[in-house]
């Protein structure tokens, strides 16, 4: 772009009304829980969840999601 | 020549497995109402049993910090399943192929105690890993269909108040609930797809990877609406931005992590999921007026 398309630009702005505004990146932070994302732990046994009578029972030995 | 074969369904994914022993083969209670014969299947599964398992000796690529481990084994990845109620001896290893079609199961005599060879986290873990190959991701979720065709999905991590939205859409209207805590979100599998549909429609699936609510139904519905559940004071619905969007679903999202081929994967359908489906931030209180403002509520 030329700076001479950058003024027909400012002089004819309704031809460029379908184009979004310019919107610099940001960084914005999310959170994170591993400990439910990897599946590392069953669910509290007997409230439901992935827990069968097994898991319960003999490999869940701590809680998680 | 395997002598016996179940087969099932979970979002959308496939799965076949054969065993020489029926018990190889037997559904846990979990899955039973996502059985059925679908073809062609996804992913096949050979299961057999051993003597015993020794830890497994491959490079280890992940650790859960509890119930599995992977491992690379030669061109396959080795998934071994521990409890430290039976000490470092795997009592259950998945091995498959990085695109997860073909499987096998290997299940230790030396402990017994292990009822179905694909109950949790077999199961969940195989479907999850498979949904990198399909156009889909699995969300912490409560997914309902209906009422008057507002299939929404409400997303939150442990406590965000999933299982009690599930309730209280339950006692004030006629809802299905697909399951009040793991949702499936992707595209229609091809096989499903009749002439005339849009193959790019996304759908929401049920799991048996369920709540304290108990909800879990093997069963679909087109996805209208994504809100990102919080509790709150009042209820207040705010639009997400695409990579606002992205970013709070990854967060909330069932996704193998330790291949970047895999997390790319999950973030190129995650883009594509908020581009045509809605996404929003709901803090909520937990009442009938919560439910009453999603139900009032156009984009």
């Amino acid at each position: 772009m030329t700076p001479h398309d950058v003024k027909k630009m400012m002089r004819e702005p309704n031809q460029h009304a379908g184009k979004k505004p310019y919107e610099s990146p940001k960084i914005t932070m999310v959170s994170l829980r591993p400990e439910e994302a990897v599946l590392g732990h069953c669910k509290i046994a007997g409230t439901g969840g992935p827990v069968t009578i097994s898991c319960a029972a003999l490999h869940c030995r701590s809680i998680g999601s | 020549m395997p002598l016996h074969s179940t087969n099932f369904s979970v979002g959308g994914v496939a799965v076949f497995f054969t065993g020489d022993r029926s018990l190889d083969v037997a559904l846990a209670p979990s899955l039973l109402p996502f059985c059925g014969g679908f073809t062609p299947c996804d992913v096949t599964i050979q299961v057999s049993r051993v003597p015993k398992l020794y830890p497994s000796i491959g490079p280890k690529i992940f650790d859960s910090g509890s119930l599995w481990r992977l491992h690379s084994s030669e061109k396959r990845l080795e998934f071994d399943f521990t409890t430290p109620a039976l000490g470092d001896a795997p009592y259950k290893r998945l091995r498959t192929d990085s695109e997860f079609r073909s499987a096998s199961l290997l299940m230790s005599e030396e402990f017994r105690t292990s009822t179905s060879s694909l109950e949790y986290p077999v199961d969940e873990l195989l479907i999850m890993h498979r949904l990198t190959q399909e156009r889909g991701i699995e969300l912490h979720g409560v997914g309902m269909a209906g009422p008057n065709g507002a299939n929404n999905l409400f997303v939150g991590h442990s406590g965000a108040g999933k299982s009690t939205t599930a309730r209280l859409w339950t006692s004030l209207y006629e809802v299905k609930i697909l399951s009040d805590d793991r949702i499936i979100v992707r595209e229609s599998p091809a096989r499903d797809l009749h002439p005339g549909d849009d193959p790019r429609q996304i759908f929401m699936y049920g799991t048996p990877w369920h709540g304290e609510g108990c909800f879990a139904l093997p069963d679909r519905a087109p996805l209208r609406r994504i809100f990102i559940l919080e509790h709150g004071q009042g209820n207040v619905i705010t639009q997400l931005n695409r990579s606002q969007a992205v970013g709070e679903l990854f967060a909330r999202a069932f996704v193998p992590f330790h291949r970047h081929e895999y997390i790319e994967s999950a973030l190129s359908f995650l883009d594509q999921l908020v581009e045509s489906v809605p996404c929003y931030r709901y803090s909520f209180e937990p009442d009938a007026r919560a439910v009453e403002k999603i139900l009032q509520f156009h984009d």
